[in-house]
């Protein structure tokens, strides 16, 4: 049941968290992991692009809240499809070039799109970021079904499209396309050898990144009520990278489990202790040099030796 | 457009292109030699200007300061470099950079921590505080000095690099690494030695520029951004690629400067870019062997 993980996560998050503003946040950021999940975690590119689209998305809802005044569901949309056509743009241009400098030119363009939020200040806002949002409503076409005023509604609108997300990428990374996108990761030149137009394989598995990133920035977009600068900037790409490398590259839980641990760690310790970083750095280097597995890969190992345990006990 | 504004910018950007080769120039040969991308080399840079400030606030000079800082990073440098650095070597590049990108937010941290997260800068010594008229422009002596110290050191790194043993270990070792282990090389010493070189660079460079552009725990990101625009557009393990694409980088910045702040560094990415996928075939190739 591909259902049953991401149902679970929001509900515990619903039930357990702090706030519901804390709990959309982990939502929201945890749909951003996934987009990045399926370039890093399933295909094996590691981009900076990550913060881009998200930024995009977000700096697109917020634009279209601005200037056409529509409601958030039309914004959502709008910033999915942004979202979609900058990856797919960037992607095809970053794909010619394979590791450190397919990095590399990630890294370009994501530096090019953070100061260009200060080149285009009349746009974007500059250092202010984008405000003056209407109040936020869900509705389409004139009428307006319900206020976007509470945080329990915002957090259901949030959870319903991680819901979604979570299903849409399971059922794409458990298909044939899934298995293709993890042939080039394992090796590329044999699966371009195999016959697979691994470029064509890469380009879509960017656009529907961006779709995801996208999305995620809209709803950060909508549940800010603004778009600060730094949507756009590396230290967003970084943040998103760092929790889906966090949870668990190439598991679509681990990156609800990256989200939750970045930001819990954040909610509970930034206000009493500024350096709360280098808590996170250790955990990142301990992931890359020991832990490839991530939070999930610890998790699930932990689980299988205690139930490996409680087996020979019980006999 | 003032053409003695656009003077002064264009000595300001071969200043700064100085000292973005300074700091660049360890990148590229780390890279080279080791085929390790470091993604904390900005710290380098970042820690050179902390270890300056703490010396010239314990009463000695900015010259001691400018010799002894670069030696302190170097140092710690070579002891990262044998505890930790030394085990990523042989991971995939994309987990070199995610592992140095922790190292960086670690050293950044650190930093914040011992020295709080507000900027400083470091005044000129007395000796250098005046201003000399180059032409039309008064221009700062002490900027002068930096132009002048770092064009002599990146002749020195040249002469080091291409006329003595420890430059030919350290070009054929960029070349072929199994073949200098098999002429009897101590390839770990000749990595330790560069890498703490490479380092030593960085501080220095970040010594040099605190007085003119200010420093804070946060420098090291933009400065290592710069650090791979430069090796990228000079094309990677190339010394004199390097220096040219340090110069022009720092003077599109600093010209554009002039008409719209931020379009300088959008157009020094878009230059990256354009560079990466148009000439990476000559950078392909020296990453296949390498």
């Amino acid at each position: 049941m591909p259902l049953a993980a991401p149902v679970c996560a929001v509900a515990g998050l619903a039930i357990f968290a702090p706030s519901y503003s804390l709990a959309s946040t982990i939502v929201i950021y945890a749909i951003a992991a996934l987009g990045c999940n399926l370039l890093l975690g399933y295909t094996g590119l590691l981009s900076f692009g990550q913060g881009i689209l998200f930024g995009v998305g977000a700096f697109a809802a917020g634009l279209s809240f601005v200037h056409w005044d529509v409601q958030a569901p039309a914004g959502l949309l709008i910033a999915t499809v942004a979202g979609a056509v900058v990856a797919t743009v960037v992607g095809s241009l970053c794909i010619l070039r394979r590791d450190v400098h397919f990095v590399m030119l990630t890294f370009a363009f994501a530096s090019m799109f953070a100061y260009a939020v200060y080149l285009f200040k009349d746009v974007t806002g500059g250092e202010n970021g984008l405000r003056g949002f209407p109040a936020m409503t869900l509705g389409a076409f004139g009428s307006t079904w319900l206020e976007l005023d509470t945080g329990a509604v915002m957090f259901a609108v949030a959870s319903v499209t991680f819901v979604a997300a979570y299903w849409a990428l399971t059922r794409l990374t458990r298909s044939a396309f899934g298995a293709t996108l993890m042939a080039i990761r394992e090796n590329e030149d044999r699966a371009i050898a195999i016959g697979y137009p691994t470029m064509l394989f890469k380009l879509l598995a960017f656009t529907v990144s961006g779709l995801v990133s996208g999305v995620a920035g809209g709803l950060y977009a909508v549940f800010l009520g603004s778009v600060p600068d730094s949507a756009l900037q590396l230290e967003t790409s970084t943040m998103i990278l760092v929790m889906t490398i966090l949870g668990g590259t190439g598991s679509l839980f681990g990156s609800f489990l990256g989200s939750l641990a970045y930001l819990l760690l954040s909610h509970y310790l930034a206000p009493t202790w500024d350096r709360w970083q280098i808590l996170l750095a250790a955990a990142l280097l301990a992931v890359v040099l020991a832990l490839r597995g991530g939070l999930w890969g610890g998790l699930r190992g932990g689980l299988a030796a205690s139930v490996a345990l409680v087996r020979g006990w019980v006999r | 457009m003032d053409s003695t504004l656009l003077l002064s910018q264009a000595l300001n950007g071969l200043g700064n292109g100085l000292i973005y080769f300074l700091t660049a120039v360890g990148f590229t040969l780390v890279f080279g030699l080791m085929n390790f991308v470091n993604f904390a080399h900005g710290a380098f840079f970042v820690l050179g200007a902390y270890a300056a400030f703490e010396l010239t606030g314990r009463g000695w000079s900015l010259w001691v300061a400018l010799l002894v800082a670069p030696f302190i990073v170097a140092a710690i440098a070579a002891i990262a470099e044998r505890v930790l650095l030394r085990r990523m070597y042989r991971l995939a590049h994309t987990y070199q950079i995610v592992a140095t990108l922790a190292l960086a937010i670690t050293v950044q941290e650190i930093v914040t921590l011992v020295w709080g997260a507000n900027s400083f800068t470091l005044n000129a010594p007395e000796s250098l505080s005046g201003t000399v008229d180059v032409g039309p422009v008064t221009y700062p002596w002490y900027r002068i000095f930096v132009v002048v110290l770092a064009a002599a050191l990146t002749v020195l790194l040249w002469v080091l690099l291409e006329r003595t043993t420890f430059g030919a270990k350290l070009r054929a070792g960029s070349e072929r690494p199994d073949m200098i282990v098999c002429l009897g090389v101590n390839v770990f010493r000749l990595f330790s030695v560069t890498f703490a070189l490479a380092a030593g660079l960085a501080a220095l460079a970040g010594v040099l520029a605190t007085p003119m552009r200010g420093m804070a725990p946060v420098t090291g990101t933009e400065v290592l951004g710069l650090a791979v625009v430069v090796v990228v557009v000079g094309g990677i393990g190339s010394f004199g690629g390097t220096l040219v694409a340090a110069l022009a980088v720092a003077e599109v910045q600093s010209i554009a400067v002039v008409y719209a702040p931020a379009a300088g560094n959008v157009i020094v990415y878009v230059l990256m870019a354009l560079v990466l996928l148009a000439r990476s075939d000559v950078v392909m190739r020296r990453l296949s062997h390498a």
